[in-house]
C-alpha cells in the first residue's frame, strides 16, 4: 500500500514538470520585424498583442493567436499579464473605440507555422517543441515556463 | 479431263483471289495504320500545346496571385476594418408617471481605413432608437421626399482623420466624442460595459435637462482638433473644439469654444493593473443668443483597478458654472465569476447645485451580466434603487434588462 502512495506521490510531483513547457514566439525566417536584432523584448510582444504597436520597421504587423486555451492563457499571462477575459474585454474596447482589428485566431499550431512562413510580417506562438527543426521560421522570443 | 482443268483453274484462282484480297487488306491496313499514326502524332502535338497553354495560364494566374499577395503583404492585411455593436433594453420603474419602455437603443457601424501607414480615417454611424426613414415618391409630380415614420435618429457620431507622427504624437481632426473620463468615447457601446446603460450614466455622464447644453459637465460631442499620444505608462489628450451649442439636436452654432485635456497613467504589477486619468474641460459659453458669456470649469478623476477577476471603476468630477458648484461620482465593482457570469454593483451620487438644499440624488444598483460569448454578446439584468433627496420625488425602484452584441 505504501508503495502505491509513494508511486502516486511521485507521479503528482513530476506532473507539473511533465506539462511545463516553453512557448516560442515565431516569425518568418525572412521577417523584417526584428531588423538587426536577434530577439524581441517582452515589452515589444506585449505592445503588439495589446494593440499599442501596429507597425515595425515599416511593416504592418500581422499577429495571430492560437485557439487552444491553455497556450493562449499562458501566453497572455506571460506577455500581457492578463487573463483571457480581460484580454477580450480590452480588444472589444479597442475595436469599437479605435477601429483596430484584434489578432486573428488560428486553429492549430501547424496552421500558425504555415501562416508565419507565408506572411513575412506575421507573428504567432506555439509550444517550443512544435517549432523545433521547422524550416522557414525563427524563434523571436522564448517564454520560459 | 475437262473437270480436272476446271478444278485446277479454280484451285489457282481462289488462292490468288484470297492472296490478292489479303494483300489488298494488308496494304489498306498499312494505310490506315499510317493515317492513325499521323492522327495520333497530331493529337500528341495538340495535347502538348494544350498542356503548354494550361501551364502558361497557371503561371500567369500564379504570378497574379503572388503579386496580389505581395501587395497585400506590403500594404497590410486589411486597409479597411468594420466593427459594430447593437443594444436593446427594457426599462420599467415604480414611479407611476413613467411608462415601461422597450428600446432598440443603438445600432452602430464603426469603420476605419488606413489611408497610409501614418494616416487613417475613423467613422462611427449610429442609428439611435431604430429610426425608420423612407424616400417616398409622389405619383402626381414624381417629387421625392424623405419621411420619418418612427422616432429615432441617424447620426454621424464620429468622423475624423488621425495622422500618426509617432506613438508619442498623433494629430486628429474632425468630429469626435469628447475624450473625457473613461466612457465618453464609448458612450453607446453597450458590449464594453456590464451595466445596461453606460456606467455613471445618471450622474457623471448626466445629460441634464437643458437640451441646448447637451450635458451638465462637459460637451459630449466635439468638432475640432485633438492632439494625443502615449509614452511608456503615460498618455495624454489635448483638444480645442467648438463648445456646446445653444441649438437643439446638436446643431452646431459655432458660438461657444472649449478646450480640454486628459492625462493618464497605466500601472501594472503582477496580475493587477491600475489606470488613472485626470480630465479637464473648460468652456466659454452662453445658454442663449442674448445671454452673457460665462465660463465653466470641470475637473475629473477616473480610476480603473483590476485585481485578478475583480474590477473597480470609479469616477468623480466637480464643476463650477455661474457660481453654482456641481459634483458627481460613481463607483462600480464587478467580478468575473466564471467566463459566463459577471455580477456587479454600482453606487452613484449627483448634486447639480452644491449650494442649494435638497438637490442631491443617489442611485444604488445591483445586477448580473451573462456572457453568451465573452464581450461579444451579453444579457444584462439590473435593479436600481433611486433615492432623490428633494421635496418633489420619493424613492423608487427601476428595473432594466438588456441585450448587447458586437462584431
Amino acid at each position: 500500500m505504501q508503495k502505491i502512495f509513494f508511486l502516486i506521490g511521485w507521479v503528482l510531483c513530476l506532473s507539473p514538470l511533465a506539462f511545463a513547457e516553453n512557448i516560442a514566439v515565431i516569425i518568418s525566417e525572412e521577417s523584417p520585424l526584428l531588423a538587426n536584432k536577434q530577439t524581441f523584448e517582452l515589452k515589444e510582444i506585449e505592445d503588439i498583442y495589446t494593440g499599442k504597436t501596429k507597425y515595425l520597421q515599416g511593416s504592418f504587423i500581422k499577429a495571430v493567436n492560437q485557439k487552444d486555451k491553455e497556450i493562449l492563457r499562458q501566453f497572455l499571462k506571460k506577455t500581457c499579464r492578463m487573463d483571457i477575459a480581460a484580454y477580450q474585454e480590452r480588444w472589444i474596447k479597442l475595436e469599437l473605440e479605435t477601429g483596430a482589428n484584434a489578432p486573428r485566431i488560428i486553429e492549430t499550431p501547424g496552421e500558425i507555422i504555415d501562416y508565419v512562413k507565408k506572411e513575412k510580417a506575421g507573428i504567432g506562438f506555439v509550444w517550443e517543441n512544435q517549432a523545433k527543426g521547422i524550416q522557414g521560421i525563427r524563434v523571436a522570443l522564448l517564454l520560459a515556463e | 479431263m475437262r473437270n480436272k482443268i476446271m478444278v485446277f483453274g479454280i484451285g489457282l484462282i481462289l488462292p490468288a483471289f484470297f492472296l490478292q484480297m489479303a494483300w489488298a487488306d494488308s496494304s489498306e491496313l498499312q494505310i490506315l495504320k499510317e493515317e492513325f499514326n499521323q492522327m495520333r502524332q497530331k493529337m500528341e502535338t495538340m495535347q502538348i500545346k494544350i498542356e503548354q497553354l494550361e501551364t502558361g495560364q497557371s503561371k500567369v494566374a500564379q504570378t497574379v496571385k503572388e503579386e496580389v499577395a505581395k501587395e497585400v503583404a506590403e500594404k497590410g492585411p486589411s486597409r479597411l476594418s468594420w466593427h459594430g455593436y447593437f443594444g436593446w433594453h427594457f426599462e420599467d420603474e415604480t414611479r407611476n408617471t413613467i411608462n415601461p419602455t422597450f428600446d432598440a437603443f443603438q445600432l452602430s457601424l464603426v469603420s476605419k481605413v488606413d489611408i497610409t501607414e501614418k494616416m487613417d480615417l475613423y467613422s462611427q454611424f449610429v442609428y439611435e432608437h431604430a429610426p425608420f426613414y423612407e424616400i417616398s415618391v409622389s405619383s402626381a409630380t414624381g417629387a421625392r421626399t424623405l419621411d420619418s415614420r418612427s422616432s429615432g435618429e441617424f447620426t454621424v457620431n464620429d468622423a475624423y482623420v488621425t495622422y500618426t507622427i509617432d506613438e508619442k504624437l498623433k494629430l486628429r481632426a474632425g468630429k469626435f466624442a469628447t475624450p473625457f473620463g473613461l466612457w465618453n468615447t464609448l458612450m453607446y457601446a453597450a458590449p464594453t460595459y456590464v451595466t445596461v446603460k453606460q456606467p455613471g450614466r445618471d450622474t457623471f455622464y448626466d445629460r441634464g435637462s437643458d437640451t441646448e447644453l447637451d450635458a451638465y459637465f462637459f460637451g459630449r460631442y466635439s468638432m475640432g482638433a485633438w492632439l494625443l499620444g502615449s509614452y511608456d505608462i503615460f498618455s495624454y489628450d489635448f483638444y480645442v473644439v467648438n463648445g456646446r451649442t445653444t441649438l437643439a439636436q446638436h446643431r452646431d452654432d459655432n458660438r461657444n469654444k472649449a478646450i480640454g485635456a486628459r492625462l493618464g497613467i497605466d500601472l501594472s504589477l503582477g496580475s493587477s493593473s491600475l489606470k488613472l486619468l485626470y480630465s479637464r474641460y473648460q468652456e466659454e459659453l452662453r445658454a442663449s443668443t442674448t445671454s452673457p458669456f460665462f465660463r465653466q470649469y470641470t475637473n475629473a478623476l477616473s480610476l480603473e483597478w483590476t485585481i485578478n477577476k475583480f474590477k473597480l471603476t470609479s469616477e468623480i468630477e466637480d464643476s463650477q458654472r455661474q457660481g453654482a458648484g456641481m459634483t458627481a461620482l460613481y463607483v462600480l465593482g464587478q467580478y468575473n465569476l466564471t467566463d459566463k457570469f459577471v455580477p456587479f454593483a454600482q453606487f452613484q451620487f449627483h448634486d447639480p447645485d452644491k449650494h442649494a438644499p435638497k438637490s442631491k440624488t443617489s442611485y444604488i444598483t445591483g445586477g448580473l451580466a451573462y456572457q453568451i460569448s465573452p464581450w461579444r454578446a451579453m444579457l444584462k439584468f439590473q435593479v436600481d434603487r433611486v433615492l432623490p433627496d428633494n421635496a418633489i420625488e420619493s424613492d423608487y425602484w427601476r428595473f432594466l434588462t438588456g441585450v448587447a452584441a458586437s462584431f
